[in-house]
């Protein structure tokens, strides 16, 4: 299954990609996209941190897509971070895709926000807000943890 | 937590697109930039809850060699650690040796990364240069997934046993072996006037017989020793040695040791309510605070604490007690030699260019200082701050001066001076304890 996932998953985007294309006029731009996004797919093969990379490389195809049809760039997105977290080995165990899974659903929620405000200022500073707010939740979190290990809170 | 390359390189993407997405009002890359975000809280969530399972799987059973040791002694450690591990995470787990000790040998760190049930075992080796009962100062460990690291340090229950029953060397300390050409001495100190006793404790191998109370020991049937009170309480004479200006510039370190000096000046005004403090660099006297009552003066003195220029060295200096020593060294093994072996006639020579090098030797100017200081306080313990860096002769001389007043002296070295082999010579030249400054 996993070395279905590497061949399937990076196919999946690539026709994802292309179909989307075809429905816009600016296609040879995001079929060149697609084409670096699969040399650096080719290149990086050996690289550690080798989901950085793709993520990186596929970000401007996703864009590009999401500049003419937003619903088929979300899918891409989802698609190029599954690419990314399994080029990083992250589906190995049973309960990474659940996890994946709850994430894409909760990532669709942003595709109201995108359409519903003309200015991106807003949702982007929404965006920024829902960061603070789990940055603060993990900060918190993380210090009553190291206080219970140290014992502080007897 | 920390965020490893990958995050941060993520968030970075993130950002770029959230930009583009506000300046060109272009709801793609806003969605890209929110999934990016969203992907970053999502991972940091998977990463919390397994750290909170391996937090609350971990376990830790340490067997020391002996719990009842003898202060400068090294003991052997084992440390089993289990904990069930997911997959993708590595943890390094670090064993936390009691403070005041040194790892002599073996390894106090190790990392697991297979995912499932894991145990290890550390085992290594320690000297404690500490006295009392101390214990272990716990287990810390580093889970890393792909995208965050965190350190947990456990200092609790399990993580913190066995505690150690250290015994201060030295009341009734035998001499040492000495051959001809005079190894260390150990100095023979007896119980001095104004100690007492204040508990007993069963006998331990290694305690002199003479502490042996055998009246309590013929009524329990068991050997029962005899627990002198030795020092209560904080000195309230405080030496410090700063840095010389031309060594490493750890300023760091130094504003350490600072905040250390006042503490125990605090401490020690607290319960005196006068404190001496006498600054020095090297063998050169920096300052001489005699009974100090107000803080925020001995604060000033501390606080513009500086590395200073040393004009004056000692290495070439040997110190009257070391001399004594020497002396008594080789009239004792010319008297165990046969009146015809060769070793004799250089052992003799060898006593009289000594004799006549101490009858000649002038006590210095820093030994007379340091010795006027101490005579003027009349403490019977200081505190004494140093960085052990370079040169350490005007350390020996100011131990030697402070043994010579029946002054016990404390040790207090940050950590980065923390090294067995100047702690061992520290601590042969007649230092009472030595404490590291975290």
């Amino acid at each position: 299954v996993r070395d279905a996932l590497s061949i399937a998953l990076p196919l999946a985007f690539a026709a994802t990609a292309l179909i989307a294309a075809a429905q816009t006029e600016f296609w040879p731009v995001i079929a060149v996209l697609t084409g670096i996004f699969v040399l650096v797919l080719y290149l990086t093969m050996a690289l550690p941190e080798r989901g950085f990379y793709l993520i990186c490389a596929g970000e401007p195809a996703v864009v590009a897509v999401g500049i003419s049809s937003l619903l088929p760039a979300l899918l891409l997105q989802l698609l190029l971070l599954a690419i990314g977290m399994h080029s990083l080995g992250l589906f190995r165990s049973r309960t990474d895709m659940p996890a994946f899974l709850a994430f894409c659903a909760l990532t669709l929620a942003l595709y109201p926000m995108a359409t519903f405000f003309r200015q991106m200022l807003y949702p982007v500073l929404l965006l920024g807000g829902i960061l603070g707010v789990a940055v603060l939740f993990f900060t918190i979190s993380g210090y009553n943890l190291k206080k219970k290990c140290a014992g502080a809170d007897k | 937590v920390q965020t490893t390359r990958c995050t941060r390189g993520i968030a970075a993407c993130a950002l770029v697109l959230a930009t583009f997405s506000v300046v060109l009002g272009e709801p793609a890359a806003f969605l890209a930039a929110g999934a990016l975000l969203f992907f970053i809280i999502y991972r940091a969530g998977v990463y919390h809850a397994r750290v909170v399972r391996i937090a609350g799987t971990l376990a830790v059973s340490r067997v020391a060699g002996r719990l009842m040791i003898r202060q400068g002694s090294t003991i052997d450690v084992l440390t089993k650690v289990t904990c069930t591990l997911p997959g993708h995470m590595a943890i390094r787990i670090t064993d936390l040796p009691p403070p005041g000790s040194a790892v002599t040998d073996g390894a106090v760190e190790r990392t697991l990364s297979s995912p499932g049930a894991a145990s290890t075992a550390l085992s290594y080796r320690i000297r404690i240069l500490s006295r009392g009962d101390t214990d272990f100062s716990g287990l810390s460990i580093r889970v890393s997934d792909r995208f965050f690291s965190e350190e947990l340090t456990f200092r609790e229950g399990n993580f913190a046993k066995p505690v150690l029953h250290v015994q201060p060397t030295g009341i009734f300390e035998a001499v040492g072996a000495r051959g001809t050409t005079g190894e260390m001495e150990y100095a023979k100190r007896s119980a001095p006037s104004g100690y007492s006793v204040y508990s007993f404790r069963e006998y331990a191998t290694g305690d002199d017989l003479r502490r042996v109370d055998w009246k309590l020991s013929a009524k329990y049937q068991k050997l029962f020793v005899k627990q002198y009170t030795s020092h209560i309480g904080e000195p309230a004479l405080i030496i410090v040695d700063l840095p010389d200006q031309s060594g490493s510039e750890n300023t760091q370190v130094l504003n350490r040791m600072v905040t250390a000096i006042e503490g125990a000046m605090e401490k020690a005004l607290r319960q005196y309510r006068t404190v001496s403090l006498l600054v020095v660099s090297g063998g050169n006297i920096i300052r001489f605070l005699p009974a100090e009552q107000n803080l925020s003066k001995l604060m000033v003195a501390v606080r513009n604490m500086r590395p200073i220029a040393r004009s004056h060295h000692f290495y070439r200096i040997r110190e009257e007690f070391a001399l004594r020593s020497r002396v008594s060294g080789i009239e004792r093994d010319l008297s165990a030699v046969p009146p015809s072996a060769d070793e004799r006639a250089y052992l003799s020579n060898l006593g009289s260019v000594y004799n006549h090098f101490m009858k000649d030797r002038q006590m210095t100017a820093f030994e007379a200082q340091v010795d006027r200081a101490m005579a003027s306080v009349h403490e019977p313990g200081a505190y004494l701050f140093s960085m052990l860096e370079g040169d350490l002769s005007h350390i020996r001389m100011i131990v030697y001066q402070a043994r010579r007043r029946k002054t016990d002296i404390y040790l207090q070295v940050p950590k980065e001076a923390y090294t067995p082999g100047v702690l061992k010579s520290v601590l042969e030249s007649g230092v009472e304890s030595i404490e590291v400054i975290q």
